[in-house]
């Protein structure tokens, strides 16, 4: 099947066409890219209206969590993998926090195998940093490089002992690996559920300081000038942290940053009543806190966007707040929550847009070749004029928890993998 | 709150989770029936039938015998039958979830939940999640509220002091941990009360507290100038463990009330504890036993406003 | 229905008050229009001790009405035990305000004898309860509302149809 999209806005940050123009899709690969294309109309061809349609390539979720646990590592992957290609993304940076852990070459190789068997999107694994991800001994990080991890990350899990991640940063600059952190100083997060502010004082529900946040990044930038270590810190949610961003990065530090799309788009008051949805982590902070991430978005101290994926079953959210567990099953709301972002503060459409695609690419080290000519591109097409709400029932993904329970405007209706349309709305 | 399930029509009282949310005239509602429930125990029947055939079932997850007490004896006033049920939290954090353990109660057919739970917004939790005939009363949910306790005390203050709306008044100790503090200062403020101080060390201080409505001080002596009330909290000895305070002995030192100390306060100035007191920790016995304290009237008391609860619960 | 005159009807009720009143008997008002009629009778008779009583505590239709405690609480100031009890009200209508009186009295009490005067009977009755006087008997087609009020020191009937 061809494909001829009429008049339709490309976002692509690799060749940087933000016009509205027309894409012919001929045998799986872009022909052509200009205005005005006219092919005859064959029963081959299908021409695609562009109104309010955005044609964004590849689009990469730098955070997510598969959860893929035990025996059902299959049929929840796959069903995790739908939802991400219904949502659009088409390249998934996973987190080693499944079960099992990955920490092993074999279980890299197998979940990029099984991803790839489903000619579906394409998982992009980190790998654990240290063995079971406690923080004590070191993964075989060349041996799992090889078997296709992007990067290194110790998920949600941080490590304590200080010696052990001078070795890994040390160990990993070595091989000029990336270390994806997240800044969560353990003794200070431990057995903390939000932020700690007024909401959390007047519910009585156990908050987390900032320093948590604050103080591990201060460490993290110090041990990145010693070792000279790559690394890039995972969902950043305070203000605070912005500037210390933006100052090592001035310094010439090897750094980059992600923010979750809940903190960008929820606040601590999205907690009151208890509501567990939004029971998440890091935890939703201050409305002065989201608009300095907003502000990092802008001014490039913060590279990426994650949609910080989080499927968790709902029994598990049918608890007093503090016994439930965090996370929101972001995938399906990511793309139309990003545009949010975009519409409400401001920030061109092309700007964004690089947080989800070429940025993140970028740092786990992918070519990212966009919309470039006589490839077999993956892209999505999204339409601005639908208006819906994430339900449950036709919600995709295992996760049934969104902590987005509000009208969303626009849809991601098509998307196409190498040259291949594997998703279509309705 | 900003959805609040307490509040039926005709601003009634449908479950009691929290001070927060309520009104004042809900409040003034509960203080008058509160009234009209004084002196039941002289009668010759020291009952009255309002809650005839109801069942009030006590639901505690977390131990306490004197709160659990408390409402075992309203509602018997109110001539309701009582069930009470520890459930032991460890054995509930095993597989069974609140919801099962509640959906089980329910088949005893309770008209009300007097819930007590180590989780803030457990209460809240059950109500939302249950029958909406059966009505939750909260009897004290993790670091959150507990409710009565905050409504008996501003009821005992409503009996010494003429107007809330020109008292000082201290709220003195562990303000960071205690359900207790969260009620009297959500209660303090819908009545209208001007200044409202809380006096602890950082340590024991929540985040952000000013924007509960209050005035934070670090040091008692400054706290207490010419305050009309003072309401002590009790000190949890589990605070020292997690290096909170050095010592209870240094505590008593630096925030115990004694009576020099209580000076500075004005010269009709009350005392209020909830009870059970430390004696030697957080209050000195000079003043536990002094005329400015109030510890005893407020268990009389503390019976009314509770019963004044359960019996608003009913009405239709 | 007829012009009723107030101060007509409160002279018989206070000469049958009189007549009955003897040294063992306590004269108890119900909240609130009972209670106008005891003042009335304080200041027109010897009558000195008398109690009041607020029903709300027994009322059988909270489910209904609500909880009302507007009213000052039951005050009852001897022991009632063998007395012979005046139990007054401004309207006998459904009989249900003097079912939770009476048991209200009971809370404090075995009395010899209740006797029930009302200045109004409204005959119809939900409950087998009747007075032993009443001034002013109207007949059960009137659907409306009345009620005795005191307003500057003088008692007045609000009748509302």
């Amino acid at each position: 099947m061809n494909y001829l999209f009429k008049n339709i806005l490309v976002l692509d940050p690799y060749s940087e066409i933000n016009t509205i123009t027309d894409v012919l899709l001929r045998n799986n690969k872009i022909e052509d890219i200009k205005k005005n294309i006219s092919i005859k109309q064959t029963k081959n061809t299908k021409i695609i209206d562009g109104k309010d349609k955005i044609l964004i390539p590849d689009i990469v979720d730098i955070y997510c969590d598969l959860k893929s646990p035990g025996h059902e590592y299959k049929d929840i992957l796959e069903t995790e993998l739908k939802s991400a290609l219904k949502s659009g993304l088409t390249t998934l940076v996973c987190h080693p926090n499944t079960e099992p852990i990955l920490d092993e070459p074999s279980l890299i190789k197998n979940l990029i195998s099984i991803s790839k068997k489903e000619d579906s999107v394409r998982v992009a694994p980190l790998a654990a940093i240290t063995k079971k991800l406690e923080g004590l001994q070191l993964a075989e990080m060349m041996e799992l490089e090889q078997g296709g991890a992007v990067g290194f990350s110790q998920a949600e899990n941080s490590i304590q002992d200080t010696s052990i991640l001078l070795k890994a940063f040390e160990y990993a600059s070595t091989f000029d690996f990336t270390l994806f952190l997240r800044a969560n100083e353990s003794s200070l997060s431990e057995n903390t559920y939000a932020n700690e502010s007024q909401v959390a004082t007047r519910l009585g529900i156990k908050g987390q300081n900032k320093l948590a946040e604050i103080i591990e990044i201060q460490k993290y930038i110090e041990l990145a000038k010693l070792t000279n270590a790559k690394i890039h810190i995972s969902k950043l949610s305070c203000r605070e942290s912005i500037g210390l961003v933006k100052k090592a990065k001035s310094e010439k530090v090897n750094i980059t940053c992600d923010v979750s799309i809940n903190n960008l788009t929820l606040t601590e008051n999205d907690i009151d009543n208890y509501n567990t949805l939004c029971h998440l982590q890091p935890p939703l902070r201050s409305v002065k806190d989201k608009t300095a991430l907003i502000q990092g978005l802008k001014d490039h101290t913060i590279d990426a966007i994650c949609s910080d994926h989080c499927p968790v079953e709902l029994d598990r959210k049918q608890l007093p707040f503090e016994e439930s567990e965090p996370g929101s099953s972001n995938f399906e709301t990511f793309i139309s929550l990003v545009f949010k972002v975009a519409n409400e503060n401001k920030i061109p459409y092309s700007e964004i847009i690089k947080k989800i695609s070429i940025n993140p690419a970028n740092i786990i080290k992918e070519k990212y070749l966009g919309m470039k000519k006589n490839t077999k591109a993956t892209f999505t097409i999204f339409d601005k004029s639908i208006i819906w709400r994430p339900n449950v029932a036709d919600t995709t993904s295992s996760g049934k928890n969104i902590a987005h329970q509000y009208e969303m405007n626009g849809k991601v209706i098509m998307t196409f993998i190498n040259g291949k349309n594997k998703y279509k709305y309705n | 709150m900003k959805n609040n399930i307490q509040i039926k029509k005709g601003n009634k009282l449908n479950h009691l989770l929290s001070i927060d949310g309520l009104n004042l005239e809900i409040i003034q509602k509960i203080f008058s029936t509160a009234d009209s429930f004084l002196n039941i125990e002289k009668r010759d029947v020291k009952k009255v039938p309002l809650l005839r055939g109801k069942t009030v079932c006590n639901l505690f997850f977390e131990n306490s015998t004197r709160t659990r007490t408390t409402f075992e004896i309203a509602a018997k006033r109110l001539s309701a039958d009582v069930i009470n049920l520890n459930i032991a939290t460890s054995s509930q954090s095993k597989g069974e979830s609140i919801l099962d353990t509640v959906n089980n109660l329910i088949a005893m057919h309770s008209d009300i939940f007097v819930v007590r739970h180590n989780q803030s917004g457990a209460p809240y939790f059950i109500a939302k999640n249950i029958n909406p005939d059966i009505k939750v009363i909260n009897a004290g949910d993790g670091n959150h509220e507990h409710p009565t306790q905050g409504l008996l005390d501003t009821y005992t203050i409503s009996k010494y002091k003429k107007d809330f709306r020109s008292l000082k008044i201290a709220i003195v100790g562990d303000i960071k941990h205690s359900r207790v503090a969260r009620s009297e200062i959500a209660a303090l403020n819908i009545l209208g009360v001007p200044e409202i101080r809380v006096i602890a060390p950082k340590t024991l201080m929540p985040a952000d507290v000013e924007n509960l409505g209050v005035h934070p001080y670090n040091d008692l002596k400054y706290g207490l100038k010419g305050v009309d009330v003072v309401m002590m909290l009790r000190l949890q000895k589990e605070r020292m463990d997690k290096a909170l305070i050095p010592s209870e002995h240094e505590y008593f030192k630096t925030y115990g009330l004694n009576m020099n100390i209580l000076k500075l306060a004005k010269n009709d100035v009350i005392v209020l504890h909830p009870g059970p007191m430390n004696r030697g920790v957080e209050i000195d016995s000079t003043v536990a036993d002094s005329k400015h304290a109030l510890i005893l009237p407020q268990v009389s008391y503390g019976i009314a406003i509770r019963m004044a609860v359960m019996a608003l619960l009913m009405e239709k | 229905m007829k012009k009723i005159d107030l101060n007509v009807l409160l002279q018989n009720f206070t000469d049958y008050f009189k007549k009955i009143y003897k040294k063992d008997c306590y004269a108890i008002g119900i909240q609130s229009g009972g209670n106008l009629l005891v003042n009335h009778l304080k200041k027109e008779t010897k009558l000195k001790e008398c109690g009041h009583i607020n029903i709300s505590h027994h009322r059988d239709d909270l489910k209904i009405s609500g909880f009302q405690v507007k009213e000052k609480n039951t005050r009852i100031t001897k022991d009632i035990d063998n007395k012979t009890i005046i139990l007054i009200d401004d309207v006998l209508h459904t009989g249900r305000t003097i079912r939770a009186a009476m048991n209200e009295i009971f809370d404090f009490g075995r009395p010899k004898k209740i006797i029930l005067l009302v200045l109004i009977d409204r005959i119809d009755r939900e409950l087998p309860i009747n007075a032993d006087f009443a001034a002013y008997k109207i007949d059960s087609n009137f659907k409306g509302n009345i009620n005795l009020v005191e307003s500057n020191g003088k008692l007045g009937l609000i009748i509302e149809k």
